[in-house]
Formats: structure tokens, C-alpha cells, sequence
């Protein structure tokens, strides 16, 4: 409000004259100057308008002053309104108390001294638009208070909404860690509610390997309010748990103190999960590449010292102890060719992968084992109900199911039913399809204390028979593929039932099967 | 009767005799070679009926070797021996036998006897490959 805009200034006389007279006094004030002849006539004026001062004379008939005091008094707008009485007759302290009660702010006397009139409403003039002003000011405040309340409402419905769209869990907490709002996604992925997380429950959600490391580098940051960052897995609502790269980073108020923390976690299971399947297939290469070299440095001399045997024991020089000797070292020559072709046996049969039938790769195993199928009695019964193509090394699957069958034709010593089934199937939770081999023997079953170790390196129950790595080799194989390798033994009707079931993906990840090379016998 | 003449290649001396002292106890004529240099020259002043080539050989390999004396002698039987158990593709259709080393040393000696009685079979007016 402009300091010098002109207020109302009430004058309430009964007499014209004297009406008049104030109007003079006051004019050069160069305040608006309403007039009233009577007590009606001025409640009337300040019902319709706004009035800075009321100057008026005590003694007029049917209202006087103090009543018209009063009754301008009880009106709410009007109960800060200044009243200044002009008074005939002598006053003495007694009027004025009960004058000041009234709320009236000031008395003059009659004569009335011009300047002094002047001055006094110019006092309460000045007073009423510094109110006014102040009054406008305050309602400014409150408009402004208002308005950004408004615009934070707005921001932070923004901000949620932001945070609901990003592909991140976000939450945020106060500066003592306690959290006091996650995004959608961080209900949806863990399946809590905010009563069941507020505050610090997250650790809960935390891998138990991990949580005590987590919490105390997160404590560590919090403490020093700098921003941290973490990888660790959170358990989903599925019960599984999912790598995740966290975040938080301190917000400042303007004086440099933590008002709250921002945090996001980022999903980075598939990516860790590349890189360690990077990592393995880069190792797996290169513990191919050092069997190869291995396996060249003893074959070598193996052959020469093979020979050196051969020719001893065919030496007619020496008599029969010392080709004895020759023969039995030429035995155990054959036992360390054999295992050392088992383990450092990498090869790779083709550069590329190629299509494979496991149908094919089924009946030449069969064929190869026919001799003993029928030394032992075994009845085979085929069930394909496919070609079973799929991606890959012939020779390293051919591997496979070589230990595969050879193990359960030896199982069976005194006959039983051989059954090979083929069909196409997908995979238990990656859902990817692929081909389902199972080889079920009716033979000597695999005791429980086994069942954990059949697939650990040297672990062999054919005593001096097997090297013990057939079932380890193969399950490196299958793995390699991103398949599956299992069984079960069970018994059945007074005999065992003994199940190898294996899984082979259509289309393995191409990398990890031509990055590494094969593990084969 | 004419008895068969075997050429074995192998850069490792020790191996290389031993290898010859095997195939002579078995009855053949053996001819043998360090490099790939003297393999050729051998070659080119002897009849050869077989080859044992070792497949790492410094100076060239087996291979190598096995196309240059096919290319002398088409129909030559040739048997590569390698102590790695990798196969590598540039050997099919050079090579007539392919030995992984440290087995037994009848792997060797049957496969021999098989190549030859083939090689006897398709010239079968020559009767020159009995031992």
C-alpha cells in the first residue's frame, strides 16, 4: 500500500457548524473527510465503509458519544478503531477512565485548538495506514506461504511420481537412517509395506552372509555424511534373492547440515551374472588351453617310454623275470595314459558349434555298448520322441552319455531293462526350452550315503575299474551348455530304479560354449 | 617279398629311435628324419611306402610336411602323431591316420599293418607291401 494514500476520517456532530469546522481544520491533512449528523447516520457510513479515525462530540441527542462508542465497539471490524471525543463540558479523570474503557483513544477539549486536533488525528491516521500496510503485508506473507506450500505439494508429487517411474528401488530417510518412504518398486520387488519397513528394518531384506558388512559401512558413511554405495543381494517377495548395486546420497539444507538421504538400488543381477559367466568361460579356456599344454608335455614322453616297454618285454635277451618286470610296467604305463587322457583330454572336435541329433548321438552310444548290453542280459527299451537337435560339440556330448549308459550297463551285472527316453522339455525356472535326455537302469541302485558325492572328482565305487571322473566330466559338460545334470535312485518292487535325467538348452549361450574348450575322456 | 620302407619324422632324437626301434622290431624298413628338410630330401631319394609324422615339429608341422610328400607321392599313406588329443580340421583329408601319443604302442603298430594292406589292395598288381 502506498504510504501516502488517503484514509477515512469520520466526523459525527449534530451541529452543521461545527461540522464544518473540523472539515477545515482537517483539510490540509488531505485525508478523505466523511460527515455524519448523527450517531445513526455515522454507523451507518462505517457499515459501508472502512474508517481510520472516528472524531466525535460527546453530548448529541438521541445517541450520544459514549454510546455510539459502544455500539461502534462491539462490531468486530471496528474494535481497534480509533475514537477521539470531543467534550463541552469539563472532563475529569473519572470521564476519561470511563472513556478509555470504552475504548476511546484520546479526548479534546472544546475550544478546540486547530493544530491540536490536526495533530491528534493525524496520529491515528498515520497509525490506521501503517496497520493497513502491515495488514497487507501479512496477507502477502500468507499468500506467498500459501503458494509455496502449493509448489512443494506439487514438487514433492512430482518427485514421488519420478520416483515411481525410474527403473530403480528408491527410498528416503532421515538424517538418523531411519527410512520414511520407498518407491512402488521397492513394495513391489520385496512384497513389504511401509509399516513393516519403516524406519530401519531394511537390513532384514538383506543376504544374512552380508548384512552385518553392509550395515557397517552403510553406518560407517551415515556417520560422516558422505555418500555410499554397496553391492549386496536383497530377497525378493519370490524368497530369491537379486543382486543390486545401492546408492545413497546425503541432501544439504543451506547451512550444510543432512536434511534427509536420496538412496536407489539398481537391479545388476543379469550383469553380474554376464560377468561371471565371462569370468568362468574365460577360465575354463584357459585351463583348456594349460591341459593342452600339460597333456603334450607328458604324452610325449609317454609314448617313448611306451615303446621302450614294448621293446624290453619283446627282447629275447632277457630272461622271463625281466620281461615280467617290463610287462608290468608297461601296465601301469597304460593306466597313467588312460587317466591322463581323462583329465587333460580337452579337445574340441569342431571350431564352430554345429547341430546335433541326440537321437543320433543315443544309438551310436547303444551301438558301441551292444556287445556288453548282450554279455549282461540287458533288455533296451528307446523312447524318442524327437530328433534332439540341438547346438553343440558331437564328440564332447557323445562323452556324455558314454558314462552315462557305460555307468548303467555296469550297474546291471546280472541283466535288467535299460531305458533311454528323448523329448523335447524346457527348463525348470529359466523356462528355456531345450531337450530332456533320461537313462534309467534297473541295476544295483545308488546307496543315499552316495548320492551327494557321485558327481565329486575322483569319487568312483568301481574300485580299480573307473578313474572316478566319467560323472564330474560330464556335469562340467552339461554345465558348460547351461543345462542341468541329475538322478535319482529309488526302490522299486524289491529292486532299485536308478534315473540319470539330463537337460540340454536348444541354443546354449553361444559365447560360453565356443570361449571354452571341452572337457572330454 | 619286399619289405615295407617307413619314414618317421620326429624333432625329438629319443623318441625318434625308440619309434624306429619298434616298427624294426616289427619287420619294417625304417628311414628317419629330424626336420622338416631332411624329411624331403630322404623322401626324395628313397621309396618310401609310409609315413609316421609328428605333428609339432620345429621348422613346419606335420601337416605341412604330410601335404608336401602327398604332393610327391599321391596315395602315400601317412599316419600323424600328435600328443595334444586335439584334432585340428586342416588334417582331414591329408592325413590317413590320426595317433594320439601315449597309448599303447600296438595302436600304432595295427594301424601301420591296416594302411599298408590297403595300400597293397589298390595297386593289387604290386605285390611289393608284404613284410
Amino acid at each position: 500500500m502506498n504510504s501516502h494514500q488517503p484514509v477515512n476520517i469520520l466526523m459525527v456532530d449534530d451541529q452543521p457548524g461545527k461540522l464544518l469546522s473540523y472539515e477545515a481544520i482537517l483539510a490540509p491533512l488531505g485525508e478523505r473527510l466523511l460527515k455524519a449528523s448523527s450517531g445513526r447516520e455515522a454507523l451507518e457510513l462505517l457499515l459501508k465503509t472502512d474508517v481510520a479515525v472516528v472524531l466525535m462530540d460527546v453530548s448529541m441527542p438521541e445517541i450520544d458519544g459514549y454510546q455510539l462508542a459502544d455500539m461502534i465497539r462491539e462490531h468486530p471490524r471496528f474494535q481497534k478503531t480509533a475514537i477521539i471525543f470531543i467534550s463541552a463540558v469539563h472532563l475529569t479523570d473519572v470521564d476519561r477512565v470511563k472513556g478509555y474503557a470504552r475504548g476511546a483513544v484520546d479526548y479534546i477539549s472544546v475550544p478546540v485548538i486547530p493544530e491540536v486536533l490536526r495533530a491528534k488525528v493525524s496520529v491515528f491516521a498515520e497509525l490506521y495506514r501503517k496497520t493497513l500496510q502491515l495488514e497487507g503485508l501479512n496477507r502477502e506473507l500468507e499468500q506467498r506461504v500459501i503458494d509455496r506450500a502449493e509448489e512443494l505439494r506439487q514438487s514433492e508429487s512430482q518427485f514421488r511420481s519420478l520416483a515411481n517411474s525410474i527403473p530403480q528401488l528408491a527410498w528416503m530417510a532421515n538424517p538418523d537412517a531411519s527410512i520414511f518412504w520407498y518407491n512402488q518398486r521397492w513394495y513391489d520387488y520385496t512384497g513389504t509395506t511401509l509399516e513393516e519397513m519403516k524406519g530401519q528394518a531394511w537390513p532384514s531384506l538383506v543376504h544374512p552372509d552380508q548384512v552385518a558388512e553392509v550395515v557397517a559401512g552403510m553406518e560407517r558413511c551415515w556417520t560422516a555424511g558422505e555418500p555410499w554405495e554397496d553391492t549386496f543381494p536383497l530377497r525378493g517377495k519370490d524368497g530369491c534373492y537379486r543382486w543390486f548395486l545401492s546408492r545413497a546420497l546425503p541432501i544439504h539444507d543451506a547451512n550444510g547440515n543432512v536434511v534427509r538421504w536420496f538412496g536407489t538400488n539398481t537391479d545388476i543381477t543379469e550383469r553380474k551374472q554376464a560377468e561371471e559367466a565371462l569370468v568362468k568361460s574365460e577360465r575354463m579356456a584357459a585351463m583348456g588351453r594349460l591341459a593342452g599344454i600339460i597333456a603334450h608335455e607328458i604324452n610325449n614322453p609317454l609314448e617313448a617310454i611306451s615303446n621302450a616297454f614294448y621293446l624290453l618285454r619283446a627282447n629275447s635277451s632277457l630272461n622271463e623275470e625281466a620281461r615280467r618286470y617290463a610287462r608290468l610296467a608297461q601296465e601301469e604305463l597304460g593306466r597313467l595314459a588312460h587317466i591322463t587322457k581323462q583329465t587333460l583330454g580337452f579337445y574340441r572336435d569342431s571350431k564352430q558349434v554345429v547341430p546335433v541329433s541326440l537321437s543320433e548321438i543315443l544309438d551310436n552310444v547303444i551301438e558301441l555298448q551292444s556287445r556288453r548290453l548282450q554279455l549282461n542280459g540287458i533288455g533296451v527299451e528307446k523312447h524318442y520322441r524327437t530328433l534332439g537337435t540341438i547346438q553343440g560339440f558331437p564328440l564332447e556330448l557323445k562323452q556324455v552319455f558314454l558314462n552315462l549308459i557305460g555307468n548303467a550297463v555296469q550297474a546291471m551285472p546280472e541283466g535288467g531293462r535299460l531305458r533311454i527316453r528323448l523329448r523335447e522339455s524346457s527348463q525348470k525356472g529359466s523356462g528355456r526350452s531345450g531337450m530332456s535326455v533320461s537313462i534309467s537302469d534297473t541295476g544295483v541302485g545308488i546307496p543315499s550315503e552316495h548320492a551327494k558325492r557321485i558327481f565329486e572328482p575322483f569319487f568312483s565305487t568301481k574300485e580299480a575299474k573307473g578313474t572316478g571322473l566319467g560323472l564330474w566330466i560330464s556335469k562340467g559338460i552339461i554345465q558348460k551348455y547351461e543345462g542341468t545334470i541329475r538322478f535319482r535312485s529309488v526302490q522299486l518292487g524289491g529292486g532299485n530304479v536308478t534315473c540319470f535325467s539330463v537337460f540340454i538348452p536348444a541354443f546354449a549361450t553361444l559365447r560360453s560354449l565356443n570361449a571354452t574348450a571341452a572337457l572330454t575322456a | 617279398m619286399t619289405i615295407a620302407t617307413i619314414l618317421c619324422v620326429d624333432d625329438e632324437a629319443n623318441q625318434l629311435v625308440l619309434r624306429k626301434l619298434l616298427l624294426e622290431n616289427a619287420g619294417y624298413r625304417v628311414l628317419t628324419a629330424d626336420s622338416f628338410r631332411s624329411a624331403l630330401s630322404t623322401f626324395e631319394s628313397h621309396a618310401i611306402d609310409l609315413a609316421v609324422v609328428d605333428y609339432w615339429m620345429t621348422g613346419g608341422n606335420g601337416v605341412q610336411l604330410a601335404s608336401e610328400l602327398k604332393r610327391h607321392k599321391e596315395g602315400l599313406p601317412i599316419v600323424i602323431l600328435s600328443a595334444y588329443s586335439e584334432l585340428p580340421g586342416e588334417t582331414i583329408g591329408i592325413a590317413d591316420a590320426w595317433i594320439t601319443k601315449g597309448g599303447a604302442s600296438q595302436t600304432l603298430l595295427a594301424k601301420i599293418e591296416e594302411l599298408l594292406a590297403r595300400a597293397v589292395v589298390r595297386s593289387h598288381q604290386d605285390a611289393r607291401y608284404v613284410r
